[in-house]
């Protein structure tokens, strides 16, 4: 390889992702691969403490998905404690994180995601950011964004106690029950949330499917990647975020496997690169193929989108309806990257439809809302879908819960393998003869960016936004040329 | 906005050095606080700290910084309109000068005024509780910028 280009770190993901671009002697794509730091430290800060402190610390990892670290760490306790959390439990834990899930959801579209396609790709980095998704969609979406996303804050605070990082899950249940001024709030206030998801996904496949050029760019060879799908299903094989049985379909649809949680490591097994920490997974079933793509690879992608592949249908009517939608345009299963977003919306339907469902549910209003443990603790594994794709937690404790093992697997990590082919396919198309030039970028960034990577994230130093810097390099590693773009400060 | 004046203390207290904000707030609390002032610790960040920020004139943000140019401890203390601002936000990293330019875009109410006292860090990426020791020394020096900053009126 002759030249080396560096993106780093990207911009809009949080944590610090490098792209390592190789080129060879003609300046076209040898290889490319993203680079994620790993979180160091994290078990053997575990070891020692008390299980039940899991919840609590696992939030604080992470300072963007704590509800459902939150919640898969709650779920392992249920079953490293042997005790089934009452419906009512259940229910809160559940309503709660639907919420989470419209609010998240509604945000990464909106501001991560969402200027890709609404603004346009070929825009400058600039207009691409919210601002420009603003500028477009007008003042008053940006008002109701905000105010549908305050609304679902304001009662994920009621019932959590805390927004950003919940308290509220224990062991074998909640700590309160809900009062019924709350519920009745909730109630009132979830049609707007729907009518806002509802209104987004429609605004969204509407604007999409009117734009040929849009289309044309979902389906391009660089955004599509055909892989196996992974996702939490109930039994009647709907899409579900906060628990189920995990379901495995093939590029095709057919379903591969549908496993318990406690039975991931019989399914997934892990791969190690020399270049990195992060461990690759793949299904045992294909064992490891390399990073390549196809029905007989072993890798698979989470994640909204995998997610619709993986369920046989949403959990809710008009979320269904989209899906269908979805579907119509794209072919099932769905394999364009991009269709994360579309997916993203979506749920985000089904999240706010399931939060005007529970609301009205009576059985929420239960004060039966804790079983207390009585058993000794022994080995316990919980499964989310948070909302980047499938979140296991996995803890074993001596008989006096203090931890022994401690295992995460996150969302990333499972599209470890997928989102370097992704990487590799864009950079292809758009790197040749050496020349890089910042539309390239934007294309390149793209085709990672829809699995929103979490790297490292909750250390949130200032100026808390990343600047963009590539440095192409020739045959000897010398810099050859610098392109940076938003840079801190003092520079 | 309303009249007082809030300092903002951001961190994450199992990420090492990330924790100083929170650290530099404890500090802040051991005293009394000048008339109308309020100290805060969040772990909130991106456009979640307009939430935090909402009915204050006045905001002191107290921040870890990573600039990898200055010796870990180092404190620096600027207004925050002197950072330039990066044309690529996320809703994770969302920087605070694309989040006020954000809300008063959209006609929020936005702090006439934010300060920045942040603390040259050594390492935010292992899983731990405490400081690295410069980083730890620098605390009262950043409380006491702090002080002047909110003296400065």
């Amino acid at each position: 390889m002759s030249q080396r280009i560096t993106i780093d770190p990207v911009t809009r993901l949080e944590g610090h992702g490098k792209v390592e671009i190789f080129l060879d002697d003609q300046g076209d794509v040898e290889g490319a691969w993203l680079q994620v730091p790993e979180l160091r430290g994290f078990e053997r800060f575990c070891l020692g403490r008390p299980a039940v402190d899991m919840p609590s610390i696992t939030a604080h990892v992470c300072g963007v998905c704590p509800a459902a670290h939150h919640l898969a760490s709650a779920r392992a306790l249920d079953a490293l404690y042997h005790v089934e959390p009452p419906p009512a439990a259940h229910k809160i834990r559940e309503l709660y994180y639907d919420l989470f899930i419209f609010e998240d959801h509604a945000l990464h579209f909106y501001y991560l995601g969402g200027p890709d396609l609404v603004v346009g790709p070929g825009a400058p980095a600039a207009e691409r950011n919210i601002l420009g998704v603003i500028g477009k969609l007008g003042l008053e979406a940006g008002r109701q964004i905000i105010g549908a996303r305050k609304l679902a804050r304001e009662f994920m605070t009621a019932i959590a106690g805390r927004v950003t990082h919940p308290v509220f899950a224990l062991p074998g249940g909640v700590s309160r029950p809900l009062d019924r001024e709350l519920v009745e709030r909730m109630r009132q206030g979830a049609p707007k949330l729907v009518d806002f998801a509802a209104r987004t996904v429609e605004a969204f496949a509407d604007g999409l499917l009117q734009a040929p050029g849009y289309l044309e760019m979902l389906h391009a060879e660089p955004y599509r990647l055909r892989h196996h799908s992974m996702g939490l299903v109930d039994p009647d094989g709907r899409l579900g975020f906060y628990r189920g049985t995990v379901r495995v379909v093939d590029p095709d649809g057919r379903e591969k496997l549908r496993f318990q949680p406690a039975e991931y490591l019989d399914h997934i097994a892990e791969h190690v690169e020399p270049w990195t920490y992060v461990k690759f997974p793949y299904l045992k079933s294909h064992g490891w193929r390399g990073f390549e793509e196809g029905a007989d690879s072993g890798l698979y992608r989470v994640g909204p989108l995998a997610r619709l592949n993986a369920a046989e249908r949403m959990a809710t009517p008009r979320a269904q309806a989209q899906a269908e939608r979805l579907f119509a345009a794209l072919g099932r299963p769905a394999h364009q990257t991009l269709a994360f977003h579309w997916a993203r919306l979506v749920e985000a339907l089904q999240a706010a439809e399931e939060v005007e469902r529970l609301a009205n549910d009576p059985e929420i209003l239960d004060p039966h809302v804790r079983v207390l443990p009585s058993e000794k603790p022994t080995e316990g594994v919980g499964v989310v879908e948070a909302p980047r794709g499938t979140l296991i937690h996995h803890y074993r404790t001596d008989e006096r819960g203090l931890l022994t093992m401690v295992n995460l697997v996150v969302a990333s990590q499972h599209n470890a393998g997928p989102v370097q082919i992704s990487i590799r396919k864009a950079a292809s198309e758009v790197i040749r003869g050496g020349k890089v030039d910042d539309g390239a970028l934007n294309v390149l960034e793209m085709a990672f960016r829809a699995y929103d990577p979490c790297n490292a994230c909750a250390s949130h130093s200032l100026p808390g936004e990343m600047p963009m810097e590539v440095t192409v390099r020739d045959r000897g590693g010398g810099v050859r040329q610098v392109i940076a773009r938003g840079l801190g400060p003092g520079r | 906005m309303g009249d007082g004046t809030l300092v903002l203390c951001l961190g994450n207290s199992i990420r090492r050095d990330d924790g100083v904000g929170w650290r530099v707030a404890e500090t802040l609390l051991a005293e009394a606080q000048p008339p109308g002032v309020e100290v805060r610790r969040t772990a909130l960040s991106g456009l979640y700290l307009l939430d935090e920020m909402e009915g204050f004139e006045r905001v002191v943000v107290v921040d870890a910084v990573a600039t990898g140019r200055h010796e870990p401890g180092t404190v620096l203390s600027f207004a925050l309109k002197a950072i330039r601002v990066s044309p690529g936000p996320s809703p994770h990293g969302l920087g605070l000068p694309s989040v006020l330019n954000l809300a008063r875009r959209m006609g929020a109410a936005v702090p006439s005024r934010v300060d920045v006292v942040a603390i040259e860090v050594a390492d935010m990426q292992t899983v731990e509780i405490g400081l690295t020791p410069a980083v730890e020394a620098a605390v009262p020096e950043a409380a006491l910028r702090v002080r002047e900053a909110l003296a400065a009126g």
